[in-house]
């Protein structure tokens, strides 16, 4: 036995060519159509009274009688035998009064005849063996889960054939495997739980295993009883012994067993929909010969159970498949009801949002990160969200992830699997699920930290099932348990249903848009055709006051002309008023002119035309940075560059007044920024200096004025997607900042 | 050239208190040519266009216009943009007298022939001062075509 804990060279073992038999019966190995014995199990003489010596090169009916024999041929000429051992009839020989179950198989063009010893008092027992299994099965079908069924088959199995343990073993995709249910006598240590490498059952013995229902080891410390031929004849090829009952087993599964204390073995396959998918397997803790009575007793359980066991997988898969479906429609249905995607998603509480059996889940949107259960930090989900982004493919799914991400090994006790989705193409939004590395979320079977049992007597490496365990921990580190169709299928149609949900969305939203453009327009066209009438009664009101200043003041009372001259001032006022809606709504209504526009152009000619403002009253203007080129309309940036630097002549009180233009070019879109030294805002005011036509000071300070220039500007400003704010000391002086285009 | 001091001036303008304004400021400044008013965009163009419409004989065609963009039926706009086919053959200035300082407006109005384009201010006496500089430009400085 090699040293190194590698079970690999166990794979190219030819276990089928074992060459030799186990001693609880006897084999004949014959040429057909004469029925001439070529080889001979070397207990023949023991076992069925005549020697080797006196069987090869022989008919069978020197063993048989010509009776028997001639009954065995009549049963040959009707059977194919090829891929199986079959119980051909129950037979005596001429040298023994005793009787004999005989079975048959063809390889390779020979034929294969088994002997074993007839059991009476379990034939005698066998109608009762028959209500037992009846009942069992009965039982069977109405256990409520897989786990129960499979419990309540390896305890039945258990009862009938007085194994001290039963365990039901399954196999995973990789090979390896896990003991699911388990009974066991009340004094031995439980392996439920207990995961084993996939080397544990080497590739061979998985595939005979799948050769064949039951496979009955009765004592492991037996002398294997080598296949005997003619001395004469030539050297015979190997038997292909793979549906022989008594084939001699591997040193490697006796070595293994003994390791455990174990003596005798029974296994029976559980096969779903024609592949291997567990096994039963009996240990015992003293040799023990199950008779072929029972041994059918328990092929025929192990069929059922298999039967059944499909269809309650399904059952379970199909209830599953279910539950994630009621989640997705919960999901699905609470989008509906809400405004906001990510709002119906955050509110939907952790049992729907781990419904894939999932221990973690984390929602990205718009930049904002939501986590549930167990998931790594905030900034390794982040880094993970961004990593999948640069992936073409929207879904993702892996229970490796460090694999195919290796910063994940970092965080791989908690995310070991993740099953992910993107919801956006642009963005890194998306849903993911994380489960946790397999070892953190084992059921272990009594202490998992127990050090590994070496017993290096001989200088051979004893393994134990903890030995196994530990071994199969090695290589399922950083793994998690895969994820199921149904789970990746169900991200994908969640994904599916979020995404329409967005697209109805967006559709909605572009509609009403376009309702709110059209209605503005209609708003903005009303305003425009409204205030340019009003204007015409007004210059009408205007003029006649003028003319009846003009020829009749000098018969009016004082009282009375100071009357007139305030009606002519309130008419300029109303005049004023209406040419700002004017404006205002001309900003909203025109379609802006866009170009590529040298901003410091348009600040040249807005100062040259500004000259006589800033002259009078000695403005300093100073321009901080070269102002950047930019997409934009010059007529309402030269308007809104007019307003900010007249705004900041007027509502100034210093003896030095001073205008500072710049530009933060770094950002992008780049802010452009008119500062003065001027008289200041207060904060709690901000918001409303952007109002039309409200004034924080009187109504003739600073120059007067509508109070619609910074309405107007904002407007101008948003239609190109930009912003304007301010920032100010009051008596210290203000800042306006704005850009021209969409945040990016 | 008496007679050709004696072509009225047409005014396009459905407001009577404007009407009464510009008759005012034109008799300050000077201005002594006939007038003639028209008040809707169809009734200036039953005026200046006469091929559209049966031959008018007894009206004169005006020798220049002061035409309002804001009509009862309509915008001084469609009023340029009915007769600039016909003033290709027979040359007309028109000028735009209007309260809107709309950058856009001035742009059409000259893009559709206008010869000038007065803002209308508030007060009378800047008013009447537009009025003196306008008589000064068409009446005096510059030659009107036949």
């Amino acid at each position: 036995m090699p040293t190194a804990l590698d079970f690999s060279t166990c794979d190219r073992e030819q276990i089928q060519y074992a060459g030799a038999i186990q001693p609880h019966g006897a084999l004949l190995v014959l040429h057909e159509p004469a029925l001439r014995i070529v080889q001979a199990s070397a207990n023949t003489g023991d076992y069925l009274g005549l020697p080797p010596a006196a069987l090869l090169g022989q008919g069978i009916e020197r063993l048989l009688g010509d009776e028997a024999t001639a009954a065995l041929r009549a049963r040959l000429a009707s059977l194919d035998l090829c891929g199986m051992l079959l119980h051909l009839m129950s037979v005596g020989t001429t040298a023994r009064n005793e009787r004999f179950h005989l079975f048959g198989n063809r390889a390779d063009g020979l034929l294969l005849l088994e002997f074993e010893r007839l059991d009476e008092p379990a034939r005698t027992g066998a109608p009762d063996l028959y209500q037992e299994v009846h009942s069992t099965l009965q039982r069977l079908q109405a256990a409520p889960s897989l786990q129960e069924f499979l419990q309540l088959a390896v305890a039945e199995i258990r009862a009938l054939t007085g194994f001290d343990r039963v365990m039901a073993y399954r196999f995973a995709a990789d090979g390896s495997g896990e003991v699911i249910a388990e009974s066991v006598a009340a004094n031995r240590e439980t392996y439920l739980g207990l995961h084993y490498p996939a080397a544990d059952i080497p590739e061979p013995a998985r595939r005979l295993f799948a050769l064949s229902w039951l496979r009955h080891l009765p004592d492991v410390d037996y002398v294997p009883i080598p296949l005997v031929s003619a001395p004469t004849a030539q050297p015979a090829d190997p038997v292909d012994l793979s549906y022989s009952f008594l084939r001699s087993v591997s040193v490697m599964y006796t070595g293994y067993l003994k390791n455990m204390g174990v003596k005798a073995t029974l296994v029976t396959t559980l096969l779903k929909d024609g592949r291997l998918w567990g096994l039963i397997s009996c240990h015992h803790a003293a040799p023990r010969y199950l008779p072929y009575e029972t041994r059918v007793a328990v092929e025929c359980l192990a069929h059922m159970v298999s039967l059944l066991m499909g269809a309650k997988e399904t059952e379970e898969h199909y209830a599953y498949r279910l539950r994630l479906g009621a989640a997705r429609g919960q999901l699905l249905d609470a989008l509906l009801k809400t405004e906001a995607c990510d709002r119906a998603l955050l509110d939907a509480g952790p049992e729907l949002l781990t419904a894939p059996h999932a221990d973690g889940a984390a929602l990205l949107s718009e930049d904002r990160l939501r986590l549930w259960g167990h998931t790594p930090t905030e900034a390794e989900v982040r880094a993970l969200a961004d990593w999948l982004a640069t992936r073409q493919d929207p879904h993702f799914v892996s229970h490796q992830l460090a694999l195919d991400y290796p910063p994940a090994e970092r965080f791989r006790a908690v995310a070991s699997g993740l099953l992910a989705v993107r919801l956006s193409p642009a963005a890194p939004d998306g849903l993911l699920w994380f489960r946790r590395e397999l070892l953190q979320t084992l059921h272990w079977a009594g202490d998992p930290h127990k050090p590994v049992t070496i017993d290096d007597h001989d200088d051979e490496v004893r393994l134990l099932p903890r030995t196994s365990f530990a071994l199969w921990k090695e290589t399922v580190g950083g793994q998690a348990h895969p994820w199921l169709d149904c789970e990746i299928e169900h991200a994908n149609e969640l994904r599916q249903g979020i995404l329409e949900f967005i697209i109805g969305h967006t559709e909605q939203l572009r509609r009403k848009n376009t309702e709110l453009v059209q209605s503005n327009l209609e708003l903005d066209t009303f305003a425009y055709a409204a205030s340019h009438d009003l204007k015409e009664p007004l210059r009408g009101i205007h003029s006649i006051v003028q003319f009846l200043q003009d020829d009749d003041g000098d018969r009016l009372s004082d009282d009375g002309r100071q009357r007139l001259a305030t009606i002519l001032r309130l008419t300029h006022r109303m005049d004023d008023l209406i040419e700002s809606l004017l404006q205002y709504s001309r900003v909203g209504r025109i379609e802006l002119d866009l170009q590529l526009v040298d901003l410091n152009a348009v600040l040249l000619q807005t100062l040259e035309d500004l000259q006589p403002l800033l002259k009078k009253n000695a403005v300093q203007v100073r321009v901080q940075e070269a102002l950047p080129r930019l997409q934009c309309d010059h007529v309402r940036v030269a308007e809104v560059l007019s307003n900010l630097i007249s705004n900041a002549v007027k509502y100034n009180d210093k003896a030095d007044r001073q205008v500072t233009i710049g530009c933060d070019a770094t950002l992008d879109p780049p802010v452009i920024f008119v500062r003065d030294n001027g008289i200041g805002i207060a904060p709690k005011q901000f918001g409303r200096i952007f109002q039309i036509f409200r004034r924080l000071h009187g109504r003739d300070a600073y120059g007067g004025g509508a109070g619609a220039g910074l309405t107007i500007t904002r407007k101008a400003i948003e239609r190109h997607g930009g912003s304007i704010w301010v920032e100010s000391v009051p008596g210290e002086g203000s800042t306006f900042r704005f850009t021209l285009a969409r945040p990016r | 050239m008496p007679e050709q001091h004696s072509r009225p001036l047409l005014i396009v303008e459905d407001s009577d208190e404007d009407f009464a304004l510009t008759r005012w400021a034109l008799g300050r400044a000077g201005c002594e040519r006939p007038l003639l008013r028209t008040t809707r965009v169809d009734d200036t163009l039953a005026l200046l266009c006469p091929c559209a419409l049966p031959p008018q004989p007894e009206r004169v065609r005006p020798c220049a216009v002061l035409l309002d963009l804001n009509l009862s039926d309509g915008t001084g706009l469609e009023v340029l943009e009915a007769l600039r086919a016909d003033r290709a053959d027979r040359p007309l200035p028109i000028v735009v007298m209007t309260t809107s300082k709309n950058p856009r407006d001035i742009a059409q109005c000259y893009r559709l022939g206008a010869a000038g384009y007065l803002i209308k201010p508030m007060e009378r006496d800047l008013f009447a001062e537009q009025m003196h500089a306008f008589v000064r430009y068409w009446f005096q400085a510059v030659a009107l075509p036949l």
